[in-house]
């Protein structure tokens, strides 16, 4: 497995209503080779033909994937949580899909992901919120702020949802705020090892 | 000229998308004791306020991408900066701050363009001073917070030390209450050793023969005994006291 220059060792992403474009945004930026596991979980309502339609874009270098209980969380593709699961990342550097009760009333819960992804990965993880109209995701950056890793959010000011961002900036002390042109940008060089933390 | 403690030194931010004006800040403000982050965009404001702790952010209003209202709007919403008290520098007129929406967390104030050097240097200098207040104050509560600590500690040192005095006390009180009564215990063999010597200066055989078959053990016992008192002497800790009383029993 490709372990990054950077020393991250994954990224997870959240995101609610307004999310697919800026995570399209992002996406688009990242090279095939980018060498940092990315983990995603938006809430939506299952297999939007919309959804499917955006994040199938040619422009991506990175194949979305939906993953299978137990795959390894490894380079090379988008970890989506998949419509009505939770999406956890276990100990042992593999997926896990969950059918238990709905956090913060969704399912996939951005906050399940990014705790489970920062009891795995410590200062080596990366968590990223989007636009949002909840506050899902706040516990969960706080958590990956509390271990030592890196936390960004979209500038809310130009998201579609604020909430859930600016909940999240009012519960952690973020490290950067950035445009999704941004955040891809800065995830592509901080890969290449050209970006200055 | 203002003067700023120089254990705390402030940082000001000033985000203005016309250098000109940032000089000119920078040239007024150059009396302070402070160091002047200055930079032309919003964005580039935000990044700043994420990474250093400011005493003060001077905005212009008139900015594009992101006006001043809205980069304080942010400020307001970021944790470490929802207090961080902004003048806005504005060429409108004095309606302009009724669209600022963020007064009710940390303060605001407004100066009009053409900045008034005097004016400026005023209302930078009273922040100033409050942020310098209250970076002793919170010195001083840290300061506080430790000796609270360092007393706490000492108490519980203290508190250990007393049970120790008290557990020793009780067994040197142990120790003389039964030493008094195993006195004879001690005296026994001293007396067997004093019969040894007068047997010697006598010259009887016979009853040396019978205390001879005595002596080796006697011997034994007195070199543990020499051995417990000098360690119990030592050490101050009478924590053998009871088996260097079983100890005297036996001899």
């Amino acid at each position: 497995m490709n372990v990054s220059t950077s020393g991250f060792e994954g990224i997870v992403i959240g995101g609610s209503a307004g999310s697919i474009s800026p995570l399209c945004a992002i996406l688009s930026a990242l090279p095939s080779d980018f060498s940092i596991p990315i983990a995603v979980a938006l809430h939506r309502s299952s297999g939007g033909v919309e959804f499917h339609k955006a994040l199938g874009s040619p422009e991506m270098a990175l194949k979305i994937y939906e993953p299978n209980d137990r795959d390894p969380f490894v380079a090379g593709k988008v970890f989506l949580a998949p419509a009505d699961y939770h999406m956890l990342v276990d100990k042992d550097k593999t997926i896990c899909l969950s059918t238990s009760d709905m956090t913060n009333y969704a399912r996939p819960s951005i906050d399940e992901l990014f705790e489970t992804a920062a009891d795995c990965f410590g200062k080596k993880l990366i968590g990223i919120i989007l636009s949002g109209a909840s506050r899902d995701g706040s516990d969960g950056l706080m958590k990956i702020k509390a271990k030592g890793g890196l936390t960004i959010v979209q500038n809310p000011l130009k998201a579609d949802g604020e909430t859930m961002i600016r909940s999240a900036m009012e519960t952690t002390n973020i490290d950067y705020l950035y445009s999704p042109e941004q955040i891809g940008r800065f995830l592509k060089d901080l890969d290449k090892g050209s970006a200055t933390l | 000229m203002p003067k700023i403690n120089k254990k705390i030194r402030p940082k000001i931010l000033a985000i203005d998308d016309k250098q000109a004006n940032l000089l000119a800040l920078e040239a007024v403000l150059d009396d302070f004791e402070c160091d002047i982050y200055s930079v032309t965009s919003g964005e580039a404001g935000l990044q700043l306020i994420l990474k250093h702790d400011f005493a003060l952010a001077l905005l212009d209003v008139q900015m594009p991408v992101m006006n001043g209202f809205e980069v304080a709007e942010l400020i307001r919403g970021i944790k470490k900066s929802k207090y961080l008290p902004v003048i806005f520098i504005t060429a409108l007129n004095e309606k302009e701050e009724y669209k600022f929406k963020g007064y009710e967390a940390g303060a605001v104030d407004f100066l009009f363009k053409p900045v008034d050097p005097k004016i400026l240097k005023s209302k930078v200098g009273v922040f100033l001073e409050l942020y310098k207040q209250k970076a002793l104050v919170s010195t001083r509560v840290a300061e506080l917070k430790k000796k609270v600590e360092e007393a706490n500690h000492e108490i519980d040192i203290r508190k250990q030390a007393q049970t120790i005095y008290e557990k020793n006390t009780h067994k040197n009180e142990l120790f003389l209450d039964t030493a008094g009564d195993n006195f004879s215990e001690i005296a026994i063999p001293t007396q067997m050793f004093m019969g040894f010597v007068e047997s010697i200066e006598k010259g009887d055989i016979s009853e040396l023969e019978k205390q001879l078959a005595s002596l080796s053990a006697l011997i034994e016992k007195g070199k543990l005994l020499e051995l417990r008192l000098s360690e119990l002497i030592k050490e101050g800790d009478f924590s053998g006291t009871l088996d260097l009383l079983e100890t005297i029993k036996m001899v």
